[in-house]
């Protein structure tokens, strides 16, 4: 009885996950970069830590802590800058857009995938 | 140190007496940031194996403590091989770990590099110290440096608890399992300034049996006996921290613990009005409170108070490291205060002790150049223990009539160490760029109980021979005052009388310190497998040998606990193997296999000895454990593969005879966790294969007779265990 307790939640656990919930079709993807008031290696953490709390949508985040600037890349239908700046508010982080696109120069834009 | 008498307090006579002589032996990181400049999805292991570190560590960070619901201390080394953790008994639910084959006493902890939860706490300290209070932990085997004390001689584990510095201003962790435990951890990390110089933490845990398990699947190998016993649990903790821009630290806190244990039998064993009557109003009367003839009990009541305080000032000398960082030197002062009381009883046996301790300790760091540096110290300690013990039992005899006859027999044992300590220790370091390494301790203690000054040396290597090649190696001596009776909790759960196996004359006084030699090394090979340029393998060995060792055991002569204290009688060996992979990104393999051979020389009343492995330490265990996390870790799949190998069970006689081997078993566990926001859900399962020991307790059926014994335990008391929680932090 355990057992089929235990199957069933995970697969309700399972089913809750956006991810599998149902076909992708080409997604606007967007990506802004946030100038922030970062300090330390521990808010980057924290930012990683905390991703879904910056919203739906979020692809990739990187956060680079020299020029304590966060690049992140959405999707547009899901969610905005107002709303991404919201996010890292809820985590005591303040930010606000430095450019409306991705700058390659200043802020590396490494994906996650490129490892 | 400690002494006793045996009495035979009365017998009752239905056919006719035995009785039993005075001391004769009867017959029987989140994100791994190595961020320099961007952080980005790292694949972040749970469990690592340091190449930063003098010695071998195995680091186990804030993902590692994630993988399983880790309630505990204790449950947070399910994922690791070279730490094992075993139950010292089936009454009391006490945990106690081991490390190179060797009981926990001998590894010491500490909190931030302060030693504590030694001396009297250790058997009961890990449930103690709640899993979500840490932010990681690091095992290191071998001895450690002298700086910390003469006592770590298995190794050294140091827990790094959650900071006043922390972000998160509140943390939440509740925990469910199926049989309706709750669990509540908070804490809370406030900054008092604006310029956030003066912080502070407070920590606490709330954890409960409640009814449910009480009624249901409490005892289910059916022996009357609760599986566990019933827990309830407060701890709270406070720490401040005060950092001014200049550099000067004052670090304080203090913390609490309550704890109740309910165990022992569920229903009365006998009827009442039959012949127990006759002793249990001679006893009830005239020398024990709580007695009940027809239920064995068990009642444990502990309390731990403790305070510290720990002040760092940086001195004006700088020397610049090889990349630029500041090497400065500094004065530290560290005070220690803890108290612990213990109130238990198992069935007839209690066992009541309080400890103080106090240490106070001045050090210094000199940095001559960026190779040579040197730390100083001085170091005192004030202990002082006052313990109680009353072991009792019935022996059941034919007579010679050919009748049944009873005896009551009763032990009281006083268990009090005075000791006051003071010692002084230098170590000197020299580092070669980051390729060569080695440190060199040694420290003087003078200690007022036996009256002697101890030397312990010790000495540590670490050696890049290539950038992704490391060999570590590490020796020296150790001792420690044993607490002979609460380190081997598991006798009060049996109903054997002590006995001083010392055949020239009496423990008494003349206990000496336990004292032992621990040598061994290392060596990590990191190396490109598939995409991963960091797989890394690991062989480590460690040999410790005991001049002097003081431990308890139920043989050579059965139905007794012996106690001994014996010259070069204990030593052990273990081999451990560590492999790393992330096969591809965010799916990490940690496989990691231990073997030991602990053996023991046991002497005999005819002058001779036998050497045998020594009881209840499992002589392999290996561990895999599978990770898997979706970006950004919104979802971690973890699952973890024990195989524990065999462990010798103690027989009623000389040379091995009647032991015997535990079976090998196996234990799996599985968790999901998923992020939310700013919240985690994790679900999981403990014990999935349901695998228990079964009849852990012999002679269940007769609990105050001389033949109970709920001592030997080498496998899991509780079977299948699903639990769900939540972790919620605001920031």
């Amino acid at each position: 009885m355990k057992s089929i307790a235990f199957i069933l939640l995970t697969l309700t656990l399972i089913c809750l996950n956006p991810a599998w919930a149902g076909d992708k079709k080409s997604e606007p993807v967007h990506t802004t970069v946030f100038q922030t008031d970062i300090r330390c290696e521990n808010c980057s953490i924290k930012i990683m830590n905390n991703v879904p709390a910056l919203g739906k949508g979020i692809k990739d985040v990187v956060v680079n802590l020299d020029n304590k600037t966060v690049a992140v890349t959405y999707d547009n239908r899901k969610t905005d800058d107002q709303k991404i700046i919201k996010g890292f508010k809820s985590i005591r982080v303040n930010a606000e857009v430095m450019t409306p696109e991705c700058d390659v120069d200043s802020v590396s834009c490494r994906s996650s995938k490129d490892e | 140190m400690f002494t006793f008498r045996t009495y035979t307090l009365s017998t009752l006579v239905v056919a006719s007496l035995t009785a039993l002589g005075q001391n004769v032996p009867p017959d029987t990181t989140a994100m791994q940031t190595t961020l320099s400049e961007v952080v980005v999805e790292g694949a972040s292991r749970g469990l690592s194996v340091s190449s930063v570190a003098l010695e071998k560590r195995e680091i186990i960070n804030s993902i590692g403590l994630r993988k399983m619901a880790c309630c505990t201390l204790a449950e947070s080394f399910e994922n690791s091989a070279g730490v094992s953790v075993d139950y010292s008994d089936a009454i009391s639910g006490a945990r106690q770990i081991k490390l190179l084959g060797l009981a926990g006493a001998y590894t010491q902890f500490l909190d931030e590099s302060r030693p504590f939860m030694g001396g009297l706490v250790s058997p009961y300290a890990l449930d103690f110290t709640p899993g979500d209070w840490l932010r990681s932990i690091q095992v290191s085997k071998g001895v450690g440096s002298v700086t910390a004390g003469h006592e770590a001689i298995a190794g050294q584990i140091n827990l790094d608890f959650r900071k006043p510095t922390d972000d998160e201003r509140l943390h939440v962790n509740f925990y469910l399992d199926d049989m309706l435990r709750p669990e509540v951890n908070l804490s809370s990390a406030i900054s008092l300034n604006k310029d956030r110089t003066l912080s502070t933490i407070v920590m606490a845990h709330g954890s409960i049996d409640t009814d449910w398990r009480e009624m249901k699947a409490m005892d289910r190998d059916g022996d009357n006996f609760r599986d566990l016993p019933s827990r309830r649990q407060i701890s709270v903790a406070n720490r401040w921290a005060w950092i001014t821009p200049s550099g000067i630290q004052l670090r304080w806190g203090a913390k609490f613990t309550t704890e109740r244990r309910n165990g022992g039998q569920i229903h009365d064993s006998y009827k009442r009005g039959d012949w127990r009557d006759f002793f249990q109003n001679l006893i009830a009367r005239e020398y024990f409170q709580e007695t009940d003839l027809y239920r064995y009990r068990s009642r444990i009541r502990n309390r731990d108070v403790g305070a510290y305080v720990k002040l760092a000032v940086p001195l004006n000398h700088v020397v610049a490291d090889s990349s630029g960082n500041d090497l400065q030197d500094n004065i530290a002062l560290i005070a220690d205060w803890n108290n612990f009381n213990t109130r238990s009883s198992f069935g007839l046996n209690q066992y009541n002790a309080r400890e103080n301790t106090f240490s106070l300790a001045i050090r210094m760091d000199h940095y001559f150049s960026r190779a040579h540096s040197l730390a100083v110290g001085l170091q005192g300690k004030l202990s002082a223990q006052r313990g109680r013990t009353t072991k009792a039992g019935i022996f059941e005899r034919l007579t010679y009539a050919g009748g049944i006859g009873y005896s009551f027999w009763y032990q009281q044992l006083t268990d009090s160490i005075n000791e006051r300590e003071a010692g002084l220790y230098a170590e000197w370091t020299f580092k070669r760029e980051d390729r060569f390494t080695l440190v060199a301790g040694l420290r003087a203690d003078y200690n007022d109980m036996v009256k002697k000054v101890y030397l312990t040396p010790r000495m540590h290597l670490k050696w890049n021979i290539t950038p992704k090649t490391i060999l570590r190696a590490s020796a020296g001596t150790g001792y420690r005052t044993p607490r002979v009776l609460i380190e081997h909790l598991g006798v009060f759960a049996n109903g054997y009388p002590f006995y001083e196996f010392i055949p020239t004359g009496p423990i008494d006084s003349r206990v000496r310190l336990e004292h032992a030699l621990t040598a061994g090394g290392s060596l990590t090979q990191r190396f490109k497998l598939g995409s991963d340029r960091n797989a890394s393998i690991s062989l480590d060995y460690f040999h410790t040998h005991f001049f002097r060792s003081i431990f308890i055991l139920q043989e050579p002569y059965g139905y007794t606990n012996n106690i001994f204290s014996e010259r070069d009688a204990v030593f052990s060996n273990t081999w451990q193997l560590d492999f790393n992979w992330t096969p591809f990104t965010r799916f990490e393999i940690f496989a990691t296999a231990r073997y030991t051979q602990s053996k023991l020389r046991i002497p005999l009343l005819d002058g001779g000895s036998y050497t045998i492995s020594r009881p209840l330490t499992s002589r392999f265990k290996g561990v895999l454990n599978l990770s898997y996390a979706t970006r950004f870790r919104v979802w971690v799949f973890d699952f973890t593969a024990q195989l524990n190998g065999p462990a010798r069970v103690s027989g009623q006689g000389k040379n091995g005879l009647g032991s015997y081997n535990s079976p090998t078993y196996a234990q799996l566990f599985a968790q999901v966790t998923r992020k939310i926001n700013k919240a985690e859900v994790y679900l999981g399962c403990e014990n999935i294969t349901d695998y228990r020991q079964k009849h852990a307790i012999i002679g269940a059926d007769a609990p105050f007779h001389d033949t109970f014994n709920a001592t030997n335990v080498w496998g899991p008391l509780m079977g299948r265990k699903f639990y769900i929680g939540v972790r919620w932090n605001l920031y």
